[in-house]
């Protein structure tokens, strides 16, 4: 994965970031049509998880463990946090770390690194689907549409536990 | 933290806690130098480092106590205060480099006054002392060894201190723990990754790699061994504090008591470490505040007056035991008791029959707590039972004992690792998960001999022996498949499970191998699902879960929709609920009238093609798992059918094998046995009253002689031992009788306690049965009696037990020889073999 996503609005933010705070890399994932953020400082790697060992009675959200490089990570499903029914080919995992525990989080798939700036970020509109506003830190508009910059902390709290169960 | 900081803080804390243990020594011994030495040392050390560190407040302070504990050091003597005046200045230290391992800095605050006492400690008018001990003056004054030491001390002492931390520490060096952790984690992979080349080169031949591949994984095998090892430390450093906290704790109560400690170098997982400091600690607090009496009442009771508590630590297998004994005043088991009943946990009913043993365990019981008022000492909101669940979650076991005016015992079982346990990798549902061994009993297959399921008001049980037991279908627990019915139950495993105070069958679809396995904790989503203790990785590869058998057991017991929690609970009901229930099999033979046996009697329940039977000799005969066996009709109105289904019912024993025709199997039922009996009629006990029907109850005996062959009797007519029966239900009297006699033994009957009292006191007996539980006078009263009565001393006492595992607690207990179950004949007869030999009977 190369950091080299550029196009002009990118430019422009980035112009402006250079005035007030260092640029934010983010890496963009999907989930069905959505594009979604993740900061790149909270994620630890991106790797293919072909086998899931699922969990019965565990919550809707956790798609189940993977044993990677002898590390158990518990993968949490993006889809089923935000209400998509499951994709069973969707073996994709971000990595993330929360509280010495390594989790993951399976997405339909990886996109770009891209830049932007550390203050571009605007509130979620009113009308966002409570699922979504949950999580997102804001939204970003870029050129070819807009992004949910995913707060990863949320994941893992209370108030998005409260919304996922 | 800057590195130098962290480092002092580390070795600072260290020092203090091994100093701890010193002081109390100290101070019952101050002649110690030894000692004195070491104490001296740390806080020269505290405070020449805090110099350098700019730490002007714990300079001061480790000023002030090195000059008090250098003159102690030079012989002033050591008095109560003196010593409490070091112990507070060493919990000040202790404190301030508390605050600076959080906030890497000095705390704020004022030690003047302490810095005062010190200095008036360590400056007295020398007139005061010296008479006050002529014989330590005299004692240290001349000590041609000491003098050189003593005199060079003030100025040596700095090289002293590095001298020696340089002989402690030669050969050992600090790691993190956290590089252990990771270590670790490589080890484990690296041996799942030979594991892997293993399980190829098995399918791959490939005689080239065999020898390479074998020494890999040899050195695999020690790595991982190497590297557990690192985790190892000794038992002691849990301890350390303790001599202290006594200490403390006498001061505080008014107490002397002694602490004595063994095995402290026994070494355990440094995890597991951290999980019984807790629990020893309370349990400390516990037995010098509840346990150990005051001097006057020690004296009073004829004991020393200073009292003693011995703490002992012994490595057995993969487990270590813990012992912490007090020679207090043991617990006041009638409070208990009453306690016990008052909150709920036992019922009135249970209160006769709860042994000492038993009731002495109740403390264990959530919301439990002895002290009536809660003291400062022992009450601090958390009881035994928290002190139970620590100690069963780290996976051991906790158990007590107490004598009246002896003290009380506690025994913890504690296993070396948390790391790696032994567990049985069972599949179930198209899943496989990880059962911790130590929860598992036996693994059997309900095919008919000692295991038999049956159906209890609708729940499957499982009738193991003499005990009958909840059975669940793992994949059901695990929303993995629908309810299992009986007949897929009885093709599954069941795995017998025993923990805490669950004991239930867990049907599983296949019991793969043992393995061990490497404990992962489960991660936080998954915390709150009760079945699971941990996660591990198998050889393949493959993640998979670990079971909690506790978990596991509470999820059975509160099965919304089942009644199997239920049928437990009814299994463990006191007697006027579960009052000789007895599960009959109900059939019809014959006629329209409704017939029974017992369910224990019964092997198997079987419906066969009739064409499948065969005749010799007149004689039916039916091919059954490899064997031929002879059906018997279930009375003369039956003849064996020549088309359709025939019903059978199997009955086995031993190398015997036979099999009952009747017209049609009714049901199981469970009611109470109240037998009328049945006049003259051949074949049949009687009648009695199943489910508001007649049902004539069948001498299953009398058709099947060989169900009651016994080990051929020895001993001549003269010399045969006398029992005597004493049961209130003719059922069993008249099934349990020719069972004895049989077995060579003359046979006496009494049908109450009462009548076996008055028989035993007119009739030489060897050996009592005895119905457990019966109206009036109960076997565990007679028991009591004959046994507080000397003219019975050698009379053998058997309990006849309806509930199985429940009542095995008042074996040797209550006068008690053994407790047997009441269709376990082959038990009765072996509990009573040794008198039937004739050996020793001549008497």
């Amino acid at each position: 994965m190369n950091a080299a996503h550029t196009d002009t609005m990118a430019d422009a933010t980035a112009t402006t970031a250079t005035r007030c705070e260092p640029p934010l890399k983010l890496v963009t994932v999907s989930v069905g049509e959505q594009r979604i953020g993740i900061a790149i400082d909270k994620v630890r790697d991106v790797f293919m998880a072909p086998v899931i060992a699922a969990v019965p009675l565990a919550p809707p959200h956790v798609a189940g463990l993977v044993n990677l490089r002898g590390k158990i990570v518990t993968v949490l499903s993006l889809r089923a946090v935000m209400g998509y029914a499951p994709d069973p080919a969707a073996q994709t995992v971000i990595g993330l770390e929360w509280h010495g525990e390594a989790y993951g989080l399976l997405v339909d798939g990886v996109g770009e690194v891209i830049d932007v700036a550390a203050d571009g970020l605007e509130p979620n509109p009113p009308n966002l689907d409570g699922r979504w506003s949950a999580l997102s830190a804001g939204i970003r508009r870029l050129q070819d549409g807009l992004l949910v910059q995913l707060d990863t902390m949320k994941l893992f709290q209370p108030p998005a536990g409260a919304v996922l169960s | 933290m800057d590195e130098i900081l962290r480092d002092f803080v580390v070795e600072t804390t260290e020092n203090i806690d091994l100093v701890d243990a010193e002081l109390v020594r100290f101070e019952q011994e101050p002649g110690n130098r030894e000692i004195v030495a070491q104490i001296f040392r740390l806080v020269h050390t505290v405070k020449g480092t805090c110099g350098f560190l700019g730490l002007s407040r714990l300079e001061a302070l480790a000023h002030a106590a090195e000059t008090m504990i250098g003159r102690l050091r030079t012989g002033a003597p050591a008095t109560h205060e003196t010593v409490s005046l070091v112990l507070e200045a060493i919990d000040r230290i202790k404190f301030i480099v508390a605050e600076i391992d959080r906030t890497a800095a000095e705390p704020g605050g004022d030690d003047a006054a302490l810095i005062v006492a010190l200095e008036r400690a360590a400056d007295p008018e020398p007139a005061k002392t010296q008479p006050d001990h002529p014989e330590r003056a005299l004692q240290d004054a001349p000590g041609p060894d000491h003098a050189p030491a003593v005199a060079a001390a003030e100025a040596d002492s700095a090289s002293q201190a590095i001298v020696s931390g340089i002989d402690l520490k030669r050969d050992t060096i600090r790691v993190a723990v956290s590089t252990l952790e990771h270590l670790m984690t490589m080890v484990s992979e690296l041996v799942l990754t030979r594991n892997q080349l293993l399980d190829v080169s098995r399918r791959i031949e490939q005689p080239d790699y065999a020898v390479p591949l074998q020494r890999l994984s040899q050195v695999a095998g020690e790595l991982q061994d190497g590297v557990m090892k690192t985790r190892m430390q000794p038992i002691g450093h849990a301890w350390a504090t303790l001599p202290r906290l006594v200490r403390d704790l006498c001061q505080d109560l008014g107490k002397e008591i002694t602490l004595e400690a063994e095995g402290a170098e026994t070494e355990i997982d440094r995890q597991l470490l951290d999980l019984i400091k807790d629990p020893v600690t309370h349990m400390i607090r516990n037995a010098a505040d509840h346990g150990i009496e005051t001097p006057a009442e020690r004296l009073a009771a004829g004991k020393p007056r200073r009292g003693r508590i011995t703490l002992s630590a012994t490595q057995e297998g993969g487990y270590i035991k813990l012992r912490l004994a007090d020679d207090g005043r043991g617990l006041d088991l009638a409070r208990i008791r009453r306690k016990g009943l008052a909150l709920g946990l036992i019922s009135e009913a249970e209160l006769d029959s709860l042994s000492d043993g038993q009731a002495a365990r109740l403390v264990f019981s959530p919301g439990f707590s002895t002290a009536e008022t809660i003291t400062s000492i022992s009450g601090r909101g958390i009881g035994m039972d928290i002190v139970r669940a620590n100690i069963e979650r780290a996976g051991g076991a906790i158990d007590l004992r107490s004598s009246p005016g002896q003290g009380t015992t506690l025994v913890m079982k504690i296993p070396l690792t948390l790391a790696i346990a032994a567990a049985l990798i069972v599949s179930s549902g198209g899943q496989r998960f990880a059962l911790p061994q130590r929860a598992v009993v036996e693994v059997v297959r309900p095919r008919g001999g000692d295991a038999r399921l049956d159906m209890l008001n609708g729940a499957a049980v499982l009738r193991l022996r003499q005990t009958l037991l909840p059975v669940s279908s793992l994949d059901t627990l695990l929303g993995l498949a629908p309810s299992a019915g009986f007949e897929a139950l009885e093709h599954k495993f069941i795995v017998i499970c025993q923990f805490e105070n669950h004991v239930y069958g867990l049907a599983v679809d296949a019991v793969l191998r043992t393995e061990e396995i490497v404990v992962k904790p489960v991660s936080q989503p998954l915390h709150d699902i009760p079945v699971y203790s941990g996660t591990t990785i198998l050889g393949d590869g493959t993640v998979i879960m670990i079971l909690d058998a506790n978990g596991i057991g509470a999820t059975i017991d509160t099965l919304p929709d089942s009644d199997i929690g239920h049928a437990t609970a009814k299994l463990h009901a006191p007697r006027d609920l579960a009052e000789s229930a007895t599960p009959l099999l109900v059939f019809k033979a014959g006629d329209d009238g409704f017939k029974a046996v017992p369910l224990g009697l019964v092997t198997r329940l079987e419906e066969v093609d009739a064409a499948a039977i065969e005749r010799a000799d007149g004689q039916a005969l039916l091919q059954y798992r490899g064997r031929l066996m002879p059906l018997v009709p279930a009375n003369d109105a039956v003849a064996p059918r020549a088309t359709g289904i025939q019903p059978l019912l199997v009955f086995t024993r031993g190398t015997h094998l036979a099999g009952v025709l009747v017209d049609k199997i009714v049901d199981i039922v469970e009611d109470r046995l109240d037998i009328e009996p049945g006049g003259a009629r051949p074949g049949y006990l009687g009648t009695a009253i199943v489910r508001g029907r007649a049902t004539d109850i069948v001498d299953i005996v009398t058709l099947l002689p060989f169900l009651d062959e016994s080990p051929p009797a020895t001993g001549g007519q003269a010399g045969k031992p006398t029992v005597l029966l004493a049961d209130d239900n003719d059922f069993f009297r008249a099934l349990l009788a020719p069972v004895l006699k049989a077995a060579g033994f003359r046979v006496h009957l009494a049908e109450s306690g009462a009548e076996a009292l008055r028989l035993l006191a007119g009739h030489r007996c060897d050996a009592l049965v005895i119905d457990l539980h019966m109206p009036g006078l109960s076997g565990r009263e007679v028991a009591e009696r004959l046994k507080s009565d000397g003219r019975h001393a050698s009379l053998r006492i058997v309990g006849l037990s309806e509930r199985g595992g429940v009542d095995q607690g008042l074996r040797g207990v209550a006068g008690f020889d053994d407790i047997i179950g009441k269709f376990d004949r082959q038990g009765l007869v072996a509990s009573l073999s040794d008198l039937a030999t004739g050996t020793g009977l001549a008497a």
